[in-house]
């Protein structure tokens, strides 16, 4: 029996255990693998193997409400449904509200997908780098913590993840923006490069206007034919998953690669309920784990644990992992792990029309468009508000389904080809300030059904956001107006929260002062070391770019960092 | 990049015409345990007598019927299927005054004028119409024939000469 147990024991160690298949911890199976680590990944949500993607090859005739959400989804599913790319081909790979229930403390729409890949199946692929400015932001402005690191540490890093997951852009040289290791950018249209040249005369070049940035393979390499991916077919049907693995998704890429070292393993079906810290040793030795179906307990032990839950699971899973050593949540001796949770503010666009290049459209599909990096207090401090905003641009023409008349007649005119004006757009994506009133914590009595706390979310927006709002809406009508747009309509979107904009961060934040933040410059638990964090939770402050290639640059840091100090024997 | 104004733009390929979709196939009563309405029937003429058949399919070939109760079924509040029930039973009713036979009975032209001239809600009229030029501007034959609808194109030019 005994022996048994040490058989058993032996058979669940691994050298690193990654918590979360996403796409981060895609990224950490990777790079731990490679390296010859024998790596367990654990995943709570179901297995989607690449090519998995019962919806991706549908017309849209075939679908029976043609795309359409039911009411019984809809009713059941209120947060879930916000999101735009929740649809009747994509909703197999989102959360359902019931399964999952948290505590909205303050209106919270939390967006997650449970499953291999995690959100990475779903995610709109838009792929910036920070530039110094963003890292150096937070000590610039007086935030209560400072980045341990800076823009020249993790370049290298932004390459090594660009290179492998394949980003399309163009080097515009900009210092706000820095280029990355590109293959060939989307073209814009006629419109959006009007757009492009009346900014830079107008604003002598402080406002580029540039194609976007995204995880598309444009231009295939070497390194994406060996993953099993292809060219990307521009269908921009992304949501349901791609079978030619065109853009980028753990799924399609980091997982199977971890999968041909032969080191890594990967068990679905396992909720990490904890990290398990031996007193003795001082350090992380495993983790426990509820099978999400049968709801027994196993342990699973390593010297190395990444934990990649997205932020507020990888939150929940330290905060739950109380010892006598932590009685607060593992390596949490300031009491601010949960605090300083922030986001990107959504709650506006702007919208128009253009009434040239009449003779002109668009042919084909393009899965990207053109975006306006921020140009607000990038150097210096300019406005009322602190830090600044980026924002998405795209211009597009349609034809017209002209609906008028009966009979014979409504069915010439839907016959008939006529386009309308140019459409054109914005979306806004702003900065907001991490502050110690935005939390997660964990409900001292309810529980899931895996016997894990339920999570109580406490985030609000505040007066800068306020104002930032009013700036974007300002400058955006006057840069409309300046390229001869017309029919300029701002909105405000009543009911988006914080966590629709799918960028949550923070509570588990980098720093180099262990009493003001948990992890230090390579990602590690202060008090913890052999514990990394490398997704949304790690990040001391928010800038304006989407956020997952810096968790996947991050994590490819870390990762190489632990392996660096595991064969020193220092983890 | 939303997909719906996807949908609506480019692309080439010929496939069959008039074919109903797939789903319309499987499609069978059992689906329809609760059947909120009780003529569907009626549909057949509103979709018939709003895009005819002519030399080419028109919305009850495609499947437009189908789609409308299964759609409004499945996917709108009480109150909306409540509203469109009493608009079929007024749409009967001025029918049968008119013509002394029930809706799904009278030619098209008597069908549509009927549509257009009705005393019943006319947002609900519309929103029918609108469903039946939704359904009919998805289906496999008007984007296959009519609107060079192309699933991965593979390219993107941004600024073609119409
Ligand atoms: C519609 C949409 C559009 C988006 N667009 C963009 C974009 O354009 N650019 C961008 O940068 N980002 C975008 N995002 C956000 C992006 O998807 C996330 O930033 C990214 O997926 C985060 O990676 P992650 O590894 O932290 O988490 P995820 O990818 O969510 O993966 C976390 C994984 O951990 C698993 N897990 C959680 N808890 C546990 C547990 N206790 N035990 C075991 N496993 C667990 C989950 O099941 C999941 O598989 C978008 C997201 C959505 C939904
Ligand atoms: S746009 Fe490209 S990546 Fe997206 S589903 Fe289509 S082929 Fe795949």
């Amino acid at each position: 029996m005994a022996n048994f147990n040490i058989d058993s024991k032996k058979k669940r160690t691994f050298d690193a255990i990654v918590i979360g298949s996403g796409i981060s911890g895609g990224w950490a199976a990777k790079e731990l693998s490679e390296k010859g680590l024998k790596t367990l990944v654990l995943e709570r949500g179901k297995e989607v193997n690449h090519g998995d993607y019962p919806t991706t090859m549908m017309q849209p005739w075939e679908f029976e409400h043609l795309g359409q959400i039911t009411k019984e989804m809809k009713d059941a599913n209120p947060i879930a449904t916000k999101c735009y790319a929740f649809g009747e081909d994509s909703s197999h790979f989102f959360v359902k509200d019931a399964e999952h229930p948290y505590i909205q403390e303050k209106p919270f729409d939390w967006i997650r997908g449970y499953q291999t890949g995690g959100k990475s199946l779903l995610w709109a692929r838009g792929t910036q780098r920070w530039s110094k400015y963003d890292f150096e932001g937070p000590a610039r402005d007086g935030f209560d913590v400072h980045w341990p690191i800076g823009y020249d540490d993790i370049a290298p890093w932004y390459s090594h993840v660009e290179i492998f997951a394949g980003i399309s852009g163009n080097k515009d040289g900009l210092e706000s923006l820095p280029d990355g290791e590109f293959l060939k950018p989307h073209e814009q249209t006629c419109v959006e490069k009007h757009f492009t040249d009346q900014m830079r005369k107008h604003y002598n070049g402080a406002r580029p206007v540039i194609i976007g940035r995204c995880a598309h393979l444009t231009d295939p390499q070497p390194i994406h034919y060996q993953q099993g991916r292809a060219k990307c077919q521009q269908r921009n049907l992304c949501q349901r998953g791609c079978p030619y693995g065109g853009y980028f998704s753990s799924n399609a890429s980091t997982l199977p690669w971890a999968k041909m070292t032969g080191n890594m393993s990967m068990r679905n079906n396992s909720v990490v309920h904890s990290i398990i810290y031996d007193e003795k040793k001082q350090k992380a030795v495993g983790v426990k784990v509820i099978d999400a179906i049968s709801k027994q307990e196993i342990e699973y032990f390593a010297r190395i644990i990444f934990v990649n839950g997205s932020t507020v699971n990888t939150n929940i899973i330290l905060l739950n992992s109380k010892s006598s050593r932590f009685p607060n949540g593992l390596g949490n001796d300031n009491g601010l792990m949960g605090k300083y949770i922030h986001f990107h503010n959504f709650e506006t666009g702007i919208s128009g029309e253009y009434e040239g290049f009449l003779d002109k459209k668009t042919d084909g599909i393009r899965p990207n468009g053109s975006y306006i990096p921020r140009f607000r207090n990038v150097k210096k401090q300019e406005t009322d508000f602190l830090r600044g905003y980026a924002s998405g641009f795209s211009a597009s023409r349609m034809e017209i389904t002209n609906g008028e008349g009966w009979g014979e007649e409504l069915k010439n005119n839907l016959f008939e080809k006529k386009y309308g004006n140019w459409r054109v757009g914005s979306h806004f994506m702003g900065e907001t300030i991490p502050k110690i009133s935005n939390y997660v914590k964990l409900d001292e009595t309810l529980k899931d059904q895996w016997g894990v706390p339920q999570v109580r979310i406490h985030v609000e927006m505040d007066d800068n956001d306020a104002k930032m709002v009013k700036d974007f809406k300002e400058q955006l009508t006057e840069m409309y107006t300046l390229a001869g747009f017309t029919n300029i309509k701002t909105r405000s979107r009543n009911s988006w929260n914080p966590g629709l904009d799918i960028h949550e961060m923070g509570g588990v934040i980098m720093g180099k002062d262990p009493k003001t933040s948990q992890l230090n410059e390579w990602n590690q638990l202060h008090h913890c070391k052999n514990v990394f964090v490398t997704d949304g939770a790690c990040m001391t402050s928010n800038s304006t770019q989407n956020p997952s290639l810096t968790y996947m640059a991050l994590t490819a840091r870390a990762a190489n960092h632990a392996v660096d100090e595991f064969r020193k024997g220092n983890l | 990049m939303e997909r719906r104004n996807v949908i609506k733009s480019l692309g080439i390929g010929l496939l069959g015409l008039g074919t109903l979709p797939s789903w319309a196939n499987n499609w069978n009563s059992d689906s329809f345990e609760n059947l909120t309405f009780a003529n569907s029937e009626v549909f057949i003429k509103i979709v018939d007598c709003l895009i005819p058949e002519t030399n080419t399919p028109g919305a009850k070939s495609i499947g437009a019927h189908l789609y409308i109760e299964k759609v409004i079924k499945d996917c709108y509040s009480e109150e909306i299927q409540n509203e469109v029930k009493q608009t079929l039973e007024i749409l009967n009713k001025e029918a049968v005054a008119k013509h002394q036979k029930s809706f799904e009975k009278l030619d098209n032209l008597q069908a549509v004028d009927i549509l257009k001239n009705s005393t019943s809600n006319k947002k609900t009229v519309e929103f029918l119409k609108n469903l039946t030029i939704r359904s009919y501007t998805s289906s496999e034959y008007y984007l296959t024939n009519h609107k060079n609808y192309q699933m991965a194109p593979a390219y993107f030019h941004g600024c073609v000469e119409i």
